[in-house]
């Protein structure tokens, strides 16, 4: 049948939730993987992540701190941002956000006391003046190292960390979720949102943390832990497998038994953006660095092996940005599709990301300077040596 | 208290003419006494698609009664050009927020600053409001929007401070040709409720279970969800650019 509609007068409802929101999705899925990493050392005593193990959790909690921020940025009323805490709503996975996300670094933080108090205590000896009370204050007024200080720390380590497993899998499983619930987008409507939020967080994170393995962890000779990163590279080329197959079912269901407002999505994404989806973000973005990771010949040409690990994060970044932007380009009740495009300066702008990003470098420098992160090495209060130009790396590796 | 001379002159003829108009006043006080007291009122709204003429008398009242930024609106007449085998004809469908039995925009707000009441309309408290834009999200039916002066989520409550005063919403007072009607869905005798029951009706999206109280007489099921057609092929920053030149 020859049908056709034209829509003559509607309005062209704005993108409301801007690209500071797959920002704030990102940074949350660094966490939470970074956190997971950390808990390979902590809670299942995996020795061979134990040089990346300290660098982890202070990924986790600086990235957390920066993340929420973006949050506040985009609301209409930031200044009412703290009612969230006693304006609640059970139904409202907005609403235990705001507790997950004042727990969870909270427990982090406390997690990285006694990890980190062996190393206070050693800085408080080798210290004076106020360097020598701020890290005896930071070891909880204890400048003992024996094995049983050593024996106590690691069971809080332990029990703090368990703790901060489900932890970390809520903060960010329920960003997946805040999305998952809204009916009115079918991008985003689908139990599955939440899964794969959370392996493409871990994609994101392990990719994160062999970039940071890269830059500041090296072995006693000075040596690159190419070991190390070896098995972290593993590790991404399985989980992208995973983040795949579950891409493999959400969209295959989607593109030949669905039915409705799910056609839209296919249409949104394999017709009107196939380049972002399909090329870059499926292929660019996973499939090329599972295949530089999983292959051993390919792994080995190392700056091969960065440059994919720096992709892998940009990938991720793009898929939040289309799911959170291309959730919203699929028009509720008008036709055709919406377009966006961020204004560069002013609020809700590219800048606004990429101060978060600076605002998170800031933190990252001020916490790998105070915290003895690598007192495992011979020269533990050498600082970093070269965490600015390392961090502008990651930051250039993010945005793109 | 104290009562000047010429008021309380005022007060005397206010109360004459008070106990004058009694008998006439008095059924209507008593309908309103007993809406209140005994019968619980559940405001929705019929649009007639077979009576409304795209005119936008609607969308204009009520940015002006509402006072809603140039740009956005809560209801508005969207347009379609329906072309079946060659033959052309023009389809209207007013939107407003459809004042939900089971609304998707309350259950998502973090603060409970959207709420319905009672009467079933569906309200912001701005003051609760921190302009997050769940409900905006939330809502399939569009209506919602964070209002650039008030920075808070905003749409269409029937214009309650009217209704709660005993007038029509703005729309339904300028509809031109009758094709909004509000009134009661819980009075049998209410012409909303006499409307359901005379004539087939149709509510936007039911697929999303939403159980709307804004219904529609004569809606074609390829305008019951998301529009699949040409797009409009204007922006709404082309017009405002338009506006702003004509009116400089």
């Amino acid at each position: 049948m020859n049908f056709h509609i034209i829509e003559i007068i509607n309005i062209v409802h704005e993108i409301d939730w801007s690209l500071v929101i797959p920002q704030y999705f990102f940074f949350t899925g660094i966490s939470a993987a970074a956190f997971l990493i950390s808990a390979l050392t902590y809670v299942f005593g995996m020795e061979e992540y134990r040089p990346i193990a300290k660098l982890s959790l202070i990924v986790a909690l600086t990235v957390l701190i920066a993340a929420p921020l973006n949050l506040i940025a985009d609301l209409a009323q930031p200044g009412r941002f703290y009612s969230l805490f006693y304006h609640r709503h059970i139904t409202s996975p907005m609403s235990w956000g705001v507790y997950l996300l004042t727990s969870y670094p909270l427990l982090i933080a406390l997690e990285g006391i006694f990890a980190f108090r062996a190393g206070f205590a050693k800085r408080a000896q080798q210290t004076t003046g106020w360097q020598q009370k701020l890290y005896r204050w930071l070891a909880l007024g204890n400048t003992d190292i024996t094995p049983q200080t050593n024996a106590r720390d690691h069971r809080w380590s332990l029990i703090l960390g368990s703790l901060g497993i489900p932890a970390a899998i809520a903060v960010h499983g329920y960003t997946g979720y805040i999305l998952g619930v809204v009916r009115a987008r079918p991008l985003w409507h689908t139990p599955l949102t939440p899964i794969i939020f959370l392996v493409s967080a871990m994609v994101s994170g392990i990719a994160f943390m062999i970039i940071i393995a890269w830059l500041l962890v090296r072995d006693k000779n000075g040596n690159l832990r190419w070991d190390m990163m070896d098995k972290l590279g593993v590790m991404l080329g399985w989980t992208i497998i995973t983040d795949l197959t579950i891409r493999l079912f959400w969209y295959s269901i989607g593109f030949f038994y669905s039915y409705g407002s799910y056609r839209d999505v296919v249409t949104f994404l394999f017709r009107d953006h196939f380049v972002e989806t399909v090329i870059i973000e499926l292929g660019v973005g996973l499939v090329l660095p599972a295949t530089v990771a999983l292959i051993p010949a390919l792994r080995r040409i190392r700056p091969l092996f960065i440059l994919s690990s720096f992709i892998t994060v940009a990938g991720v970044w793009l898929f939040r940005w289309n799911t959170v932007i291309g959730g919203q380009e699929i028009p509720k009740t008008g036709a055709g599709f919406y377009h966006y495009t961020p204004q560069f300066w002013g609020g809700k702008s590219i800048m606004e990301v990429v101060s978060n990003w600076a605002f998170w470098l800031f933190l990252f420098i001020i916490f790998t300077w105070f915290l003895p992160w690598n007192d495992d090495a011979p020269v533990p209060d050498e600082p970093v040596s070269e965490p600015e130009s390392a961090q502008k790396a990651v930051l250039s590796g993010g945005v793109q | 208290m104290k009562v000047s001379r010429r008021e309380l002159v005022t007060l005397a003829g206010v109360s004459a003419i008070a106990a004058a108009t009694k008998a006439v006043i008095a059924p209507t006080a008593a309908t309103a006494q007993t809406t209140s007291a005994a019968h619980q009122p559940r405001w929705g709204m019929v649009v007639d698609l077979r009576k409304c003429i795209g005119c936008q008398a609607c969308s204009v009242a009520c940015s002006t009664e509402n006072a809603v930024p140039m740009g956005n609106f809560r209801t508005i007449v969207p347009s379609y050009e329906i072309d079946v085998h060659g033959t052309a004809r023009r389809a209207t469908l007013p939107r407003l927020c459809n004042h939900c039995e089971n609304p998707p925009c309350v259950e998502v707000c973090p603060t409970q600053a959207t709420y319905k009441r009672e009467d079933g309309i569906v309200v912001v408290d701005n003051e609760v409001c921190i302009g997050c834009g769940y409900c905006v999200q939330g809502c399939p039916y569009d209506a919602r929007f964070i209002n650039p002066e008030t920075h808070t989520a905003d749409k269409c409550n029937f214009c309650v401070h009217r209704t709660e005063a005993g007038l029509l919403p703005a729309c339904v007072e300028t509809c031109v040709g009758g094709a909004r009607i509000f009134g009661d869905l819980n009075d049998p005798q209410s012409t909303v409720s006499q409307l359901i029951a005379e004539h087939a009706t149709q509510v936007l999206k039911p697929e999303m279970g939403t159980e709307p109280n804004v219904f529609y007489i004569g809606l074609s099921d390829y305008l019951q969800a998301r529009v699949r057609g040409e797009p409009t092929p204007w922006s709404k920053e082309e017009l405002l650019q338009d506006m702003v030149e004509a009116t400089s």
